[in-house]
């Protein structure tokens, strides 16, 4: 026990510095990618080299955030009957479950987000806020990122109130999440319909939005939306729990 | 020898009959694979169709470079999946990979054939029709030459990739947990070689080309293929030492392997 | 059959290294059935994972077969058969039949041999009706029966077997346990037995080893083991009336209506004395000797009792 215990924390720490190699390797891959797009061009889909630049650290950085390793932790419980602890439990248990994962993801965002874009800062022309003001909006922008991203992998998370293969559910859908988040590419490269469609979507708000606040292009609406995704998801979070409270109530747990 | 490859050949039809055993299960991973496969090419044809060019090379170009990434990846993971970290190490943590070594066959090769996965045939194939179509863009008639040339270049940066498992399966055995960083290699690898070498600094091209040499395996073949001189200090005759240096590195990947076995530090009791 | 000589394995931690294994010595010959204990942690399963090639010592020597498990794995796998009782080694979602087929062709087993061997396996251990069910339907009885059978059918001649009989209910455990029995004694199998069970240890080993913090603390018969620990004994007596008890030699150490448990002394006074005084006082309707419990025994000494 005592062997496993140490290996446990060993891998924490390890898993910390190879999260972050991994995003520093592919932040490297992307700015040379998009250094060599942009040498013929000085603007793609609105963004210019600056912008995009910014969209590869920002991406990187708040990529650990929203995918974090404990993205089936719910799921899981609920499998379990663990879950029903949780509901029984006095008090809102949607925000209990929201205010104990911000807790772990504002210290994946100091630990994981901050250092590759402070380096990435300091070496490349990102485009950052200058001022205090802009650089609060944007981690306020990041913070509310973060919450979106609790409020989708718990709605997914919540698909194993009604089937135990709540993987394949996420499997068949996570293709069209990747593309329309913008992890890939940025949204602003799809063509008219398409980009659309994913702006319109709660997915915006977990890197796009983050990338409009910092490159000051219509910070007011980003922020705004992402406000107006926090609130929806947090609906639509309540009714899923409402609706499996009643089912578990139904079937006695 | 024969009857030795036949057992393994038994363990990879079991495994795909139990597969045929679950057929919902098999459906809804197949397609969300093809789903992943679709949005990945996605994702390079509308950066490239909102470009034009990078580095000099024109989209069919880049995307001939991407189809054999993107086929050598799929053809190593096929039969290597269950050596990236995460796996093994679950393998390792459940006790399988014990058991495994209490088999009369070579665990790798019980690895392998037990655990072969026809999702990433999928992902061979989708590369394979990228270079096809690219090929056909590029106006590159395709030669007995140029076949063997490409399929010399997807086999042999399969064998690097499979080489960079074969590395994580010997850091697995003896730490017991996986470490992402090696995804890093694999599929970090292959995503950087889906792009022309040139636009990379000196460093990357050097540990791409001399120590992981997937991107030699993969740019330089296709420098060959599209009739491109490679930028200074990537010639195209190198394509003469893709052989030997892949060969070399899964050499190498082997050796660590078996170390790693000889280390293994098992499920703890 | 089995030998083990110095046989150390330490693992590096981050707390620093630990000797899992800290030098053992001991031969098992063919044919024997040994049961091997010890609390959690003692180093049981590195041990055998040392001897059936799984792990590579850090020093000492293992032969089994005249086989060196580390460099002959796979030459030693042939004649070996490995139990976990937590894991299964069949093919999970594939009909029972088909790992038997998979497990005659890994092994080399000719066809004609595998279906003679087959049917004995089957009559032994009552597999018939599940040879077309998927090993992840059988009940934890049934599938553990199917672990025997695919480990026992390359006729192996050293089995290992780690908690066999973990989570079975009496029948199943009655069953795996006759089995396991017949197979000794008919092939002349030699069997390693490691396990928490000490009814397993009782009922099927002829000799005991218990291991504690990586050493050989003791190896011997389960008989030794009771008279060299187990100095007191216990009567238990079956009054006719509901009366007071007492004899000299013998105190009572518990009640419970009209029986009495007398302990005493082995070395102060026989059984046989003792049973003729009690005789002597008291109308008697039955009486019983029970032998010291193992399982107190080996409690005391995984606590730290020497031997006295």
């Amino acid at each position: 026990m005592l062997l496993a215990g140490f290996r446990r924390q060993a891998t924490y720490r390890l898993a910390m510095v190879s999260g972050l190699a991994t995003n520093a390797f592919f932040g490297v891959v992307r700015t040379a990618i998009f250094l060599a797009l942009y040498r013929q061009r000085d603007q793609v889909g609105g963004l210019d080299l600056r912008d995009a630049l910014t969209y590869v650290w920002l991406l990187e950085a708040l990529f650990g955030v929203i995918w974090v390793n404990w993205i089936w932790e719910t799921a899981e419980s609920i499998r379990s009957g663990d879950f029903v602890i949780e509901l029984l439990r006095p008090g809102d248990p949607y925000l209990r479950l929201l205010t104990f994962d911000l807790g772990r993801t504002l210290n994946l965002l100091a630990v994981r987000a901050l250092p590759p874009l402070t380096v990435a800062w300091l070496v490349l022309p990102l485009r950052l806020p200058g001022s205090p003001a802009g650089l609060a909006l944007l981690a306020l922008s990041c913070v509310l990122a973060a919450v979106v991203g609790f409020q989708v992998r718990f709605l997914f998370g919540a698909a194993a109130f009604w089937t135990p293969d709540y993987r394949s559910v996420w499997m068949l859908v996570f293709p069209a999440v990747w593309l329309a988040s913008g992890f890939m590419i940025p949204v602003d490269y799809f063509p008219a319909a398409l980009r659309v469609a994913a702006s319109a979507s709660p997915l915006f708000a977990l890197v796009m939005a983050p990338v409009r606040v910092a490159t000051g292009r219509s910070v007011g609406l980003a922020l705004a939306s992402q406000v107006l995704w926090v609130a929806g998801l947090w609906a639509a979070g309540r009714l899923v729990l409402a609706l499996a409270g009643r089912r578990l109530v139904v079937h006695g747990g | 020898m024969a009857d030795g490859l036949l057992v393994y050949w038994r363990l990879a039809s079991a495994s795909v009959r139990a597969h045929m055993r679950r057929p919902v299960f098999l459906a809804v991973r197949t397609v969300a694979a093809g789903l992943i496969v679709a949005v990945e090419v996605a994702g390079v044809v509308l950066l490239l169709d909102r470009f034009g060019t990078i580095g000099g090379w024109r989209a069919p170009e880049v995307m001939l470079l991407f189809g054999l990434a993107f086929a050598s990846q799929g053809l190593a993971l096929t039969f290597g999946n269950r050596l990236e970290a995460d796996n093994l190490s679950l393998l390792v943590r459940k006790g399988t990979f014990d058991q495994v070594l209490t088999r009369p066959t070579s665990p790798l090769g019980w690895l392998v054939a037990s655990y072969v996965d026809a999702r990433f045939l999928g992902r061979l194939l989708a590369g394979l029709g990228a270079v096809a179509w690219a090929a056909d863009r590029a106006g590159l008639a395709w030669t007995p030459g140029r076949v063997g040339l490409a399929a010399l270049a997807v086999v042999c940066a399969a064998a690097v990739i499979f080489a960079v498992l074969l590395l994580a399966a010997a850091f697995t055995f003896v730490t017991v947990q996986g470490t992402e960083a090696v995804n890093v290699l694999v599929y970090g690898g292959t995503y950087l070689a889906s792009y022309p070498m040139q636009i990379y600094g000196s460093a990357l091209r050097l540990v791409f080309v001399w120590v992981v040499p997937v991107a030699l395996a993969i740019y330089v073949p296709a420098l060959v293929l599209l009739g491109r001189q490679g930028p200074p200090g990537l010639p195209a005759w190198l394509v003469w030492l893709t052989v030997p240096v892949s060969a070399g590195f899964l050499a190498v990947g082997g050796l660590a392997w078996r170390s790693g076995v000889r280390h293994y530090v098992g499920a703890g009791s | 059959m089995i030998e083990v000589e110095g046989l150390r394995k330490g693992f590096r931690t981050r707390g620093g290294p630990v000797e899992a294994v800290a030098g053992i010595d001991f031969r098992v010959a063919a044919g024997e059935f040994v049961g091997y204990a010890g609390p959690n942690g003692a180093g049981k399963s590195t041990t055998v994972k040392m001897m059936s090639g799984i792990l590579v010592p850090s020093s000492g020597r293992v032969l089994v077969d005249g086989l060196v498990p580390s460099r002959e794995r796979r030459r030693l796998a042939r004649r070996i058969g490995v139990v976990f009782g937590q894991r299964s080694q069949l093919w999970w979602d594939l009909p029972l039949r088909e790992s038997f087929e998979l497990v005659g062709h890994l092994y080399r087993i000719p066809a004609a041999d595998r279906q003679r061997r087959m049917a004995r396996l089957d009559e032994a251990l009552g597999l018939g009706r599940l040879l077309q069910t998927p090993v992840r339907s059988l009940s934890l009885g049934q599938r553990m029966r199917a672990e025997l059978a695919a480990a026992v059918l390359p006729a192996p001649r050293v089995l290992f077997l780690d908690e066999p009989t973990i989570g079975l209910d009496v029948e199943a455990k009655a069953a795996v346990r006759d089995f396991l029995r017949e197979l000794n004694r008919v092939e002349g199998t030699t069997v390693i037995l490691t396990t928490h069970d000490l009814d397993d240890i009782t009922r099927l080993c002829s000799r005991l080893m218990i291991i504690d913090r990586g050493r050989l603390i003791y190896d011997g018969t389960v008989e030794e083991l009771r008279s060299a620990y187990g100095t007191t004994r216990v009567l238990v007596v079956d009054l006719v009336e509901d009366e007071p008890v007492e004899v000299s030699g013998a105190t009572v150490a518990r009640v419970e209506g009209r029986r009495r448990w007398l302990e005493f002394a082995r070395d102060e006074v026989s059984a046989a004395e003792l049973v003729a005084r009690v005789l002597a006082g008291h109308e008697v309707a039955d009486l019983t000797l029970e032998e010291p419990d193992i399982e107190d025994i080996v409690r005391r000494i995984y606590r730290g009792e020497r031997l006295p």
